[in-house]
């Protein structure tokens, strides 16, 4: 028997339903992350990225529909009970988020809050779970570690923070971590602290890590697997190498040129005209296809679907394999 | 269409004083101490050294761009440019005529000549005021402009910035996108055809293909209108893309400074150099292997003596604990504060340094 992967999606929709019309915040997402495999999810406001990430632990408002299936570690988690859930949100599954200031408890202190995580959890002595706390704060460096478990979350700067809700999440040795853009807020030489250790972590500890970003370079610095959602679909998935060397899908290759990368100072900037559809009112065809060059009538009709270029490689373009053939 | 070359325009602009030649804005010795609360009632008052001795200059049509990390005191800069804080010391001197001076400009005149874009586009626009009512309101205030007049304008403003008016200017700011509000944002500065604009942060809370979008749109008016920008952001690929000269901060001063190439080929001050490595690599086989710098910035609450940048300094030494280093050339349009480009400063790579650069 094969062995199961961390997290399994098929066909996950996210619906919002409101008075007059529906959002379809998330269509047809199918993904499976190997233990141990980091993937990063691409998106810019309003793909649906963050919401994919938070129907996997079901953390979504009651006015929402969720279809399709969500495993982890081959647990059905969309027919979960809701205790269940409870047992498993910051036990097998955690999450960090992109403000720490919201995330963690102002009136508890950094040590109290973590060792709360693992006396529930696993139902270990208070003093036990203490001196977990301490083992925790030393793992994501943070310098006098025992003086900071007494330390209120609002006597730490912004990278101690993030480091302490990293803590927190990774507190309980979860199988999976979710990211949902947790280096976003922070200065640009924390940010790459974070990340490295971040990446040092879950080499340690063996995690499934889904990172959800804005941000290429974070994106390539981190995953293993890359993929770019679009109008709350996956538009083109593969390697980290494939995804943002090839460029299969057009959205890929215009969020790359738009990045100023390798851009030459001064000239003018390729932009991707007009913007993202409705999610109320999404075209029958290709949502990219409004604004896409490439676009063919065909593109217009019907959701083109996912092709291969070789290995885990896959785009949903009519083009891409005419665009690839063709070298830039 | 405005579309002459900026330095005619420049040439009929009847505001122009100095000339080409003459920098639009000069800023000498800038400082904003901010006091703080006493810890206690006997405690001693703590002051945050926002902006401790900045100085620099904007020359007529180029864009001068201010990198730094949260803290370093770019953002109290630019409003200490406008006055919106009062300096607690330090010249500011728009197109040779001091700011406040007897004999100078007045902050009103100075504010019709110099506005700013605030990185936050929404809470910077009245949710209870229409995009036309938003644009036209400065020139009825400040210019006395007729109403239809300052309408007319506004309508100009909008087709510049890539807005229709006819479908825009009835509008509320909260059935706008980011991307278009920012672009409103934009028309308000314009409104008072100011000569010099500052942007603080102005594209960082935009998207990445919006962001695109907004840098060339401010290419463009820069090129049609012969304006000046003062180009605050964290973002070091966005600085380099739009600035003739950059300036970088930490901490309340200024670490190095010079043209955009220079500094980007080769950045000189150890906290420049950090920076500059603690950029994503972009490339998935070429991955960042070790942070250039350990912890956070230090609260500018007391701030480190001498160089402040010693406590995290790979280089430091004793003398940059007890010598806070000039900022000085190296050579060419470049400057730099760090004791190890100084010959006879005291450190021991101030020598070794020297030599080979020769």
């Amino acid at each position: 028997m094969t062995e199961t992967a961390a997290v399994a999606v098929e066909n996950l929709a996210v619906r919002f339903r409101q008075r007059e019309r529906t959002i379809h915040a998330v269509t047809g997402v199918s993904f499976t992350l190997a233990r141990g495999e980091v993937l990063g999810i691409l998106g810019e406001s309003g793909s649906g990225k963050t919401v994919t990430l938070r129907a996997l632990m079901r953390l979504l408002p009651t006015n929402c529909e969720i279809e399709g299936r969500i495993a982890i570690d081959g647990e059905d988690i969309a027919g979960a009970t809701t205790s269940r859930l409870e047992e498993l949100r910051g036990g097998r599954i955690a999450m960090i988020f992109q403000e720490p200031v919201t995330a963690l408890d102002p009136v508890f202190t950094i040590g109290e809050q973590i060792a709360e995580t693992i006396v529930r959890h696993e139902r270990t002595s208070r003093r036990e779970a203490q001196r977990r706390a301490l083992d925790m704060l030393e793992r994501v460096q943070i310098p006098s570690a025992k003086r900071r478990l007494a330390a209120y979350p609002h006597e730490l700067s912004g990278g101690m923070r993030q480091r302490a809700m990293i803590a927190l999440a990774l507190s309980c040795r979860p199988s999976v971590l979710l990211a949902d853009e947790p280096t976003t807020a922070l200065d640009v030489t924390v940010q790459i602290q974070i990340l490295l250790l971040l990446r040092e972590l879950q080499r340690e500890l063996g995690m499934a890590v889904i990172f959800v970003t804005h941000d290429v370079g974070a994106a390539a610095e981190i995953s293993d697997r890359l993929t770019v959602m679009y109008a709350g679909r996956f538009v083109e998935t593969g390697s980290a190498h494939d995804v943002l060397r090839k460029r299969a899908h057009p959205y890929t290759e215009g969020l790359l040129a738009a990045n100023l990368h390798g851009a030459e100072p001064g000239t003018r900037l390729t932009t991707i005209p007009g913007a993202p559809p409705n999610l109320a009112a999404l075209p029958p065809g290709c949502s990219f296809a409004p604004r896409c060059v490439y676009a063919l009538p065909a593109c217009t009709e019907a959701p083109p679907p996912a092709r291969s270029f070789g290995g885990s490689h896959v785009a949903r373009c009519l083009r891409a394999a005419e665009r690839l053939a063709v070298p830039a | 269409m405005t579309g002459t070359a900026p330095l005619d325009q420049r040439a009929i602009d009847p505001r122009d004083r100095g000339g080409p030649a003459q920098s639009l804005l000069l800023v000498r010795d800038l400082k904003k101490h901010f006091p703080t609360k006493r810890a206690h009632f006997f405690g001693p008052r703590e002051t945050v050294q926002a902006v401790d001795g900045v100085s620099f200059a904007v020359m007529k049509g180029t864009t001068l761009g201010v990198v730094g990390e949260s803290g370093c005191g770019k953002s109290t800069t630019a409003r200490l440019l406008l006055h919106l804080i009062k300096p607690d010391a330090g010249d500011i001197i728009f197109d040779g005529d001091g700011v406040g001076a007897p004999d100078g400009i007045s902050v009103r005149d100075l504010r019709l000549q110099m506005q700013m874009v605030f990185q936050d586009s929404y809470s910077s626009l009245n949710p209870r005021a229409t995009i036309a009512d938003i644009i036209t309101f400065g020139p009825c205030a400040a210019k006395r402009s007729s109403a239809r007049a300052a309408r007319e304008h506004a309508d100009k403003l909008l087709e510049q910035v890539g807005l229709r008016p006819a479908l825009f200017a009835r509008r509320y700011p909260h059935e706008l996108s980011g991307g278009q509000r920012q672009r409103i944002n934009i028309a308000r500065a314009l409104a008072l055809e100011p000569r010099l604009l500052i942007l603080d942060e102005a594209v960082s809370a935009l998207d990445k293909s919006v962001e695109a979008q907004i840098l060339n749109l401010l290419a463009d008016l820069r090129r049609d209108l012969g304006l000046t920008y003062l180009f605050i952001s964290h973002d070091l690929n966005v600085v380099r893309h739009v600035s003739d000269r950059v300036v970088v901060m930490y901490l309340g001063r200024i670490v190095e400074a010079g043209e955009v190439a220079a500094i980007f080929r080769r950045p000189r001050h150890p906290y420049t150099q950090a920076l500059m490595r603690a950029m994503p690599s972009m490339d998935p086989d070429r991955r960042t292997e070790a942070p250039s710098l350990t912890g956070d910035p230090p609260n500018p609450i007391n701030p480190p003596s001498g160089c402040r940048f010693h406590t995290r300094c790979s280089f430091a030494e004793t003398v940059c604990e007890r010598v806070s280093p000039p900022l000085d050339p190296v050579g060419g349009d470049h400057d730099v504060a760090c004791h190890m480009t100084v010959p006879g400063s005291g450190h021991s790579r101030a020598a070794e340094r020297t030599a080979a650069d020769d």
